[in-house]
C-alpha cells in the first residue's frame, strides 16, 4: 500500500513537472498598435492585417510557439501604382496567395534577445528563416521587436524594379 | 494689356479655381470617405492654385509685351501641356504611410491640377485687349 502511494506521489510530481515545464505565456495583440514594415531600394511601406498566436515565456524560451499571418491586401506603399504593383501577380499575387504566414520551429536566447528559426510562407513559397527578435517584459504589457531581411526572387518575386533585399522589421505589443 | 489688367484676370480666376478645389474636395472625400487633408488642405489648396494663376498672367503679361497678341496663343498650348504634365508628379507622390488607400489619392489632385487653367481660359475673353 506505501508503495502504491510512494508511486502516485511519484507520478504526480513528474505531471505536475511536465506541465510545468511546457507552460508558456499566451500573448495577445494589443489592439492596432503594432506595426510592420519593408524597407528595400526604392520601395518602403507598412502591411496590416496582423494575426498572431504567440505562447512564450522568458526563461523558457525553448518551449514558445509562434504563429503569425499577414494580409498581403493591406500593403501600403505609399503610392497607389506601387501598391497595385505589389499585389500583382508577378509580385505577391495578392489573389492568390492573401496571407504571410510564419511559423517558429524553434526559438532560442536569453536575456530580452532570441532568435526565432522557423518557416516564412510568402507566395505559396517556405523557406526557413532566422528571426532574432527582443522581448521587453513589461509585466502584463510587453512588446516583441524583431528585425529581419529576406531576398524577394525566393519566394518568386520577379516583377521589374522589386529590390533584391528587403528589411522586414516588426514591432508588436502584447498583452497577457 | 496693363498689369492691373492682367492682375484682376489671375485674381478672379484664382478665386474660381479655389472654389471649384475647395467644393471638389469635400464632395470626393465625402463620396469615396478619405481623408487626404494632411497633404491636400484648405492652405496648400488655395497657395497651389495662386501661384499656378500668378504664373500664368505673368506668362500672358510678358508674351504680350514681348510678341503681342499672336503669341497668347502658344501661351495657352504651354499652359495646357504644363498642366497636363504636372499629374506625372501626382502619380508618383509618395504619401505617409499613414495614409490609407493613397490609390484613390489621384483621383483628388488630378483634376485640380486643370482648374486654374481652365478658370484662366474661361474668362480670358473678358479681358481681351480689343
Amino acid at each position: 500500500m506505501k508503495s502504491i502511494k510512494l508511486a502516485l506521489g511519484a507520478l504526480t510530481v513528474l505531471i505536475a513537472s511536465a506541465f510545468t515545464a511546457i507552460q508558456s505565456t499566451n500573448w495577445k495583440l494589443k489592439g492596432d498598435a503594432y506595426s510592420v514594415t519593408f524597407k528595400g531600394k526604392k520601395v518602403e511601406g507598412v502591411i496590416k492585417g496582423l494575426k498572431t498566436n504567440i505562447s512564450f515565456d522568458a526563461a523558457k524560451p525553448e518551449n514558445a510557439k509562434i504563429t503569425a499571418s499577414l494580409d498581403v491586401n493591406t500593403i501600403n506603399t505609399g503610392n497607389g501604382m506601387k501598391n497595385k504593383h505589389a499585389k500583382s501577380e508577378d509580385a505577391l499575387d495578392a489573389k492568390k496567395f492573401p496571407t504571410i504566414n510564419f511559423e517558429s520551429v524553434s526559438v532560442t536566447g536569453k536575456g530580452g534577445t532570441y532568435v526565432a528559426i522557423g518557416k516564412l510562407t510568402i507566395k505559396g513559397v517556405t523557406k526557413e528563416i532566422s528571426l532574432p527578435f527582443t522581448f521587453e517584459n513589461k509585466g502584463a504589457e510587453s512588446e516583441f521587436k524583431g528585425k529581419f531581411t529576406i531576398a524577394p526572387k525566393d519566394y518568386t518575386i520577379t516583377k521589374s524594379g522589386t529590390p533584391e533585399t528587403l528589411e522586414i522589421e516588426i514591432t508588436t505589443p502584447v498583452t497577457k | 494689356m496693363t498689369l492691373k489688367r492682367t492682375s484682376i484676370h489671375v485674381l478672379i480666376s484664382a478665386l474660381l479655381a479655389i472654389s471649384a478645389s475647395l467644393i471638389y474636395n469635400i464632395i470626393y472625400s465625402g463620396a469615396f470617405e478619405v481623408n487626404f487633408s494632411s497633404i491636400l488642405n484648405s492652405g496648400s489648396i488655395i497657395g497651389a492654385t495662386m501661384f499656378g494663376c500668378v504664373l500664368m498672367g505673368l506668362g500672358y503679361y510678358l508674351g504680350y509685351k514681348w510678341k503681342g497678341e499672336k503669341i497668347l496663343g502658344w501661351i495657352n498650348i504651354l499652359i495646357a501641356v504644363l498642366s497636363f504634365v504636372s499629374i506625372v508628379s501626382v502619380l508618383g507622390m509618395q504619401l505617409p504611410m499613414t495614409i490609407e488607400s493613397p490609390e484613390m489619392f489621384p483621383g483628388l489632385a488630378i483634376p485640380m491640377h486643370f482648374f486654374p487653367a481652365l478658370s484662366f481660359f474661361t474668362i480670358a475673353p473678358f479681358f481681351k485687349i480689343n
